[in-house]
């Protein structure tokens, strides 16, 4: 056997499709315009490349892991890592110190403030996104706790009754909603809120926020949440095309999927 | 890029991670290793995030992967974990890779020379063209010729020298 025997054996990707690499840079939003366009054009052609643009926007749906627990994991390794490095640090020391005078005066503070001011502590909205607008709609799903909001994945199971806020990438101004398609194919509006008198225009951006949050309704099962993001003269406006497909909605609208799965308490 | 925040670490593991862990898995060839190294390539891309610049993190995550992944190859105790794996490679049958010959090719891969086996990860497993290779690597097409042949004789020779053993 010599190398070009071993390597009849491996999986070749056809001469004529996109480069994965491509799919993934696509995906991520760091080709847009024209270029993005004549990418798309390319990937419809080619079943394979279609496939994997389809299993990348599936994100972490197929994959045989839990990506919460990895995602903890990873928090752990960066709280190891910087343990470590304060710990090789001659300062580490004073260091140690520092957390204790600064508690002693954000306690200081705290107590100074909320007394003058007489106020619960607000729950900090999620942080701001910093990275610029290129590429493709994108949906971001906060679920409402205890002590804040946390960043729900696509496929993470939900309780019923969650209150949820979204946050959108919208790669150009437009008018967006949010629809929710049931297991058995009943679409309903997730968002704008019913009897919520709000604007559904928004300017492009990386990190836009929907005003207000949804509740889940009690229903346990899989559902998905389609954000709708439409040109300005037309009404985001779609009819559910079945449980498993894109909702139908007028010519120049884009969606993107986003798995709920509620899960009994 | 902006430093390290929980916030970022979340949004790119949800945008990236998943393609970190096909690749790792592609490379590495078991589940439970790519998403250990999946973890890994995290913890060091978020450890140099202010370095990264932001319209190419897809390239930075793929040769993260790829340097990552072509270390644990080389890692001792994985070489033997190989001889192994010749036992029972099953979880390649994810992809439309020959079991038999990935494990040859992380064989060759784990005692290769590190530019040619980083060049001969990008053509043969994520089956990428020679100028993009270029690209990616920061290299000339013809460099990536040149590293492609060395690998091929080299391997040449390895492969001959097992078929003999045997």
């Amino acid at each position: 056997m010599n190398f070009s025997d071993l390597t009849a054996g491996l999986e070749a990707w056809p001469d004529d499709a996109p480069s994965r690499l491509d799919i993934d840079r696509l995906h991520a939003g760091e080709i847009d315009g024209e270029a993005a366009d004549a990418l798309r054009a390319r990937i419809a052609r080619s079943p394979e490349a279609a496939a994997y643009l389809a299993a990348r926007e599936r994100g972490f749906d197929d994959a045989p892991i839990d990506p919460r627990a990895s995602l903890a994991a990873i928090r752990r390794g960066m709280a190891d890592a910087r343990e470590a490095r304060a710990a090789r640090d001659p300062r580490a020391v004073l260091r140690r110190w520092l957390p204790l005078l600064a508690a002693a005066a954000v306690g200081a503070a705290a107590v100074f403030f909320f007394v003058g001011r007489g106020g619960p502590p607000v729950a900090p909205d999620p942080p701001i996104d910093t990275v610029r607008i290129k590429g493709d709609l994108r949906l971001r799903v906060f679920r409402r706790t205890a002590s804040g909001a946390e960043e729900v994945l696509s496929g993470d199971p939900f309780a019923p009754g969650d209150a949820l806020r979204f946050r959108a990438k919208l790669p150009e101004a437009g008018r967006v909603t949010v629809v929710g398609v049931e297991g058995d194919g009943t679409l309903y509006t997730a968002w704008p809120p019913p009897g919520a008198a709000l604007s559904d225009r928004f300017e492009a951006g990386a990190d836009v926020q929907l005003p207000e949050a949804v509740a889940l309704d009690d229903v346990p099962g899989t559902e998905t949440l389609h954000l709708v993001l439409c040109p300005d003269d037309v009404a985001p406006v779609c009819a559910s095309a079945g449980a498993e497909a894109a909702p139908n909605c007028p010519e120049g609208c884009r969606s993107t999927p986003f798995v709920v799965r509620k899960v009994a308490p | 890029m902006p430093p390290y925040s929980d916030a970022l670490l979340t949004r790119l593991f949800r945008l990236h991670g998943p393609m970190v862990l096909r690749r790792a898995r592609g490379i590495l060839g078991s589940h439970a290793d790519a998403e250990e190294a999946m973890q890994e390539v995290f913890i060091k891309a978020m450890s140099a995030i202010e370095s990264a610049r932001d319209d190419d993190l897809t390239g930075w995550f793929y040769r993260m992967t790829t340097n990552h992944c072509l270390n644990r190859l080389r890692d001792r105790k994985r070489r033997r974990q190989l001889i192994d794996e010749k036992v029972a490679p099953a979880e390649d049958r994810s992809t439309q890779h020959d079991p038999d010959a990935m494990l040859t090719l992380r064989w060759l891969l784990a005692n290769a020379d590190a530019r040619q086996a980083q060049v001969v990860v990008y053509v043969h497993v994520d089956g990428l063209r020679q100028a993009q290779v270029a690209e990616l690597m920061g290299i000339t097409e013809r460099s990536v010729r040149n590293l492609l042949r060395r690998f091929e004789a080299w391997a040449d020779k390895q492969l001959a020298g097992r078929g003999r053993r045997r």
